[in-house]
């Protein structure tokens, strides 16, 4: 059977809209009052000033919200047309983005809405192409929205793997955002479970799993349940262990997996007899909402591949040295830069603890039983960065200043003899090219 | 029944997640990887020290300080690079530097950032403090 079924087949998909549309308000109220509050850090090095300007000027940001919360009516009427849609997204994109812009990153639990309104407007576009009935049009409608919502999940999933490999189910990743996240206090769930790796690991492995299973969510009306369940235990779970409340999924997941029409009368429909009078029509004109799905759907990764938009976003939810001179850098940890890894033995009882790339250079974190740690400023050289008697031909390797060159010299000097064997490091690649000086 | 096929949801799915692994983060696409895109061997918050018990900034009101406490990692060269939660880190100093004079009330306490580090195999952390402010602070 290919046929696509859902547990809301009898039931009145404007409840789902309604639903998508009261999560999306909620976003924009709560967004607005976080606005409200100013900036809780120095903004996005990269944000463009008219951003930054929604996110600072509480006037602004209030005409769009209220804008943007005033036409989900409209698109909840109008879902077949293109604009409403697209306005609600804008809206509620400009100030999910300020928001990120004026603090450390976007809160994420507020994109679950938007893409589900993203996900009906790509069904329906298939569906208008396709020229079904209004009925059908809701169902292709809601076949994207639960499909959107399952590839955030299946993305989460990936993301994991490609990002922290088998190493995600060690565990520590996640007792490391536990405990940074959960209150102190030896009763804490996050304080239980960093110190019993073996529950960490497990939890861990579940969360891969579930989001995974994520991906089967839009399949059918059984694994719409069951997965739909398990995901609502998932974010319960990480609630409780790290104190991060994802409610807004919780809630689009609790409406559209269950089947509340056969449970309680008050969503359900009695469509049967204007439903399959467009079959044969569907079958006949299919292609043609194809070749519309297929262009959108073109026109939108070329746009998310061709634009240099990793260059801004990959810049989010990175530790950053915010130091008081107000700066905001984006640190990315890296296990292996040129000839360097982390866990290298570097002689004297040095090793490699971190490696970090930033615009402009890299910080190489050295540790010693003994010594401690200390920081090595890596770059390519230029001469408006302050000398080190570990510089090298085409590259510089400065020290912090509380740092003694005596103690570090082992270890600089080896690292400094391993970049001048090895082959060049293409900073441009690494860290953008342009050098800060230490 | 209409007959949609399963078609249009996967194609949406494959549409989503290639949009989505171009942009990163920009919505309303995410990858979601929440903290998942590179493997942490380190943990870090700002809170306090009263005796060996350690004791949420919010749980005290008032504050006088020797000085203001830095919530800059870099305040804490031995154990940099740590991971910590900008937000979280700043809205705890916030909250220090934001309340009353303790006036007689105040106890000794110490803001410290409190670090976890995984450095072997067996799962376990050790843990450390890196000591931020002195201050007296009354609930």
């Amino acid at each position: 059977m290919n046929a696509w079924t859902s547990v809301w087949d009898d039931g009145d998909r404007r409840v789902l809209a309604w639903a998508i549309a009261l999560v999306l308000a909620w976003d924009l109220v709560s967004l607005t009052l976080e606005l409200g509050h100013g900036p809780i850090g120095p903004p996005h090095p990269g944000a463009p000033a008219w951003l930054i300007a929604i996110g600072e000027q509480r006037p602004l940001s209030l005409a769009i919200a209220l804008l943007t919360i005033a036409m989900l009516p409209v698109w909840i009427r109008r879902r077949d047309r293109l604009w409403p849609a697209t306005v609600v997204l804008l809206g509620a994109g400009l100030l999910v983005e300020a928001a990120a812009a004026i603090g450390p990153g976007p809160w994420r639990a507020r994109f679950f809405a938007g893409a589900m309104i993203g996900g009906d407007l790509l069904g329906r576009l298939w569906a208008r192409g396709a020229g079904v009935n209004p009925r059908a049009r809701d169902r292709a409608g809601e076949a994207g929205a639960v499909a959107a919502l399952s590839a955030s999940y299946l993305a989460a999933a990936t993301s994991k793997m490609v990002g922290s490999g088998t190493a995600w189910a060690d565990g520590t990743t996640l007792a490391a955002v536990a405990l940074c996240h959960a209150p102190f206090g030896d009763a804490s769930l996050a304080n239980w479970i960093a110190g019993a790796p073996a529950v960490t690991r497990g939890f861990a492995i579940a969360t891969v799993v579930i989001q995974a299973a994520g991906g089967l969510y839009w399949v059918g009306r059984a694994s719409r349940i069951f997965v739909g369940l398990a995901l609502v235990s998932f974010h319960v779970g990480v609630a409780a262990v790290t104190s991060i409340g994802y409610w807004q999924p919780v809630v689009l997941l609790v409406v559209f997996s269950l089947p509340w029409p056969r449970w309680i009368s008050a969503p359900r429909v009695d469509h049967d007899h204007d439903l399959g009078r467009d079959r044969d029509r569907a079958t006949v004109t299919a292609a043609r909402g194809w070749r519309q799905l297929a262009g959108a759907g073109a026109l939108l990764i070329v746009g998310a591949w061709a634009l240099p938009w990793r260059s801004y976003t990959s810049l989010h939810h990175r530790p950053r040295n915010f130091g008081s001179d107000g700066t905001s850098v984006a640190v990315t940890p890296v296990e292996v830069l040129g000839p360097l890894r982390r866990g290298d033995d570097l002689g004297d009882g040095w090793r490699i603890a971190a490696i970090e790339t930033m615009p402009g250079r890299a910080a190489i974190v050295i540790a010693h039983a003994q010594h401690g740690r200390a920081r090595l400023w890596l770059g390519p050289g230029r001469e408006d960065v302050r000398p080190s008697p570990f510089d090298g031909e085409g590259f510089s390797l400065g020290y912090d200043r509380a740092s003694d060159p005596g103690v570090i010299s082992v270890p600089a000097l080896a690292i400094g003899e391993r970049i001048s064997n090895a082959a060049p490091i293409d900073w441009e690649a690494v860290v953008g090219g342009t050098q800060t000086a230490p | 029944m209409t007959d949609l096929s399963r078609a249009l949801p996967a194609a949406i799915v494959g549409i989503q997640l290639a949009v989505v692994f171009g942009v990163a983060n920009l919505y309303p696409f995410s990858t979601f990887e929440m903290y998942g895109g590179t493997r942490l061997t380190s943990a870090s918050r700002i809170g306090v020290r009263v005796g060996d018990e350690m004791r949420e900034v919010a749980e005290f009101s008032r504050w006088r300080c020797q000085a203001p406490p830095d919530p800059s990692p870099q305040a804490c060269p031995r154990e940099w690079p740590m991971q910590h939660i900008e937000a979280i880190d700043r809205e705890a100093v916030a909250w220090v530097n934001a309340g009353g004079d303790p006036a007689s009330d105040g106890v000794p306490v110490e803001i410290v950032r409190r670090i976890w580090r995984w450095e072997t195999n067996d799962g376990r952390a050790s843990v450390s403090d890196c000591l931020l402010a002195r201050c007296e602070a009354a609930p």
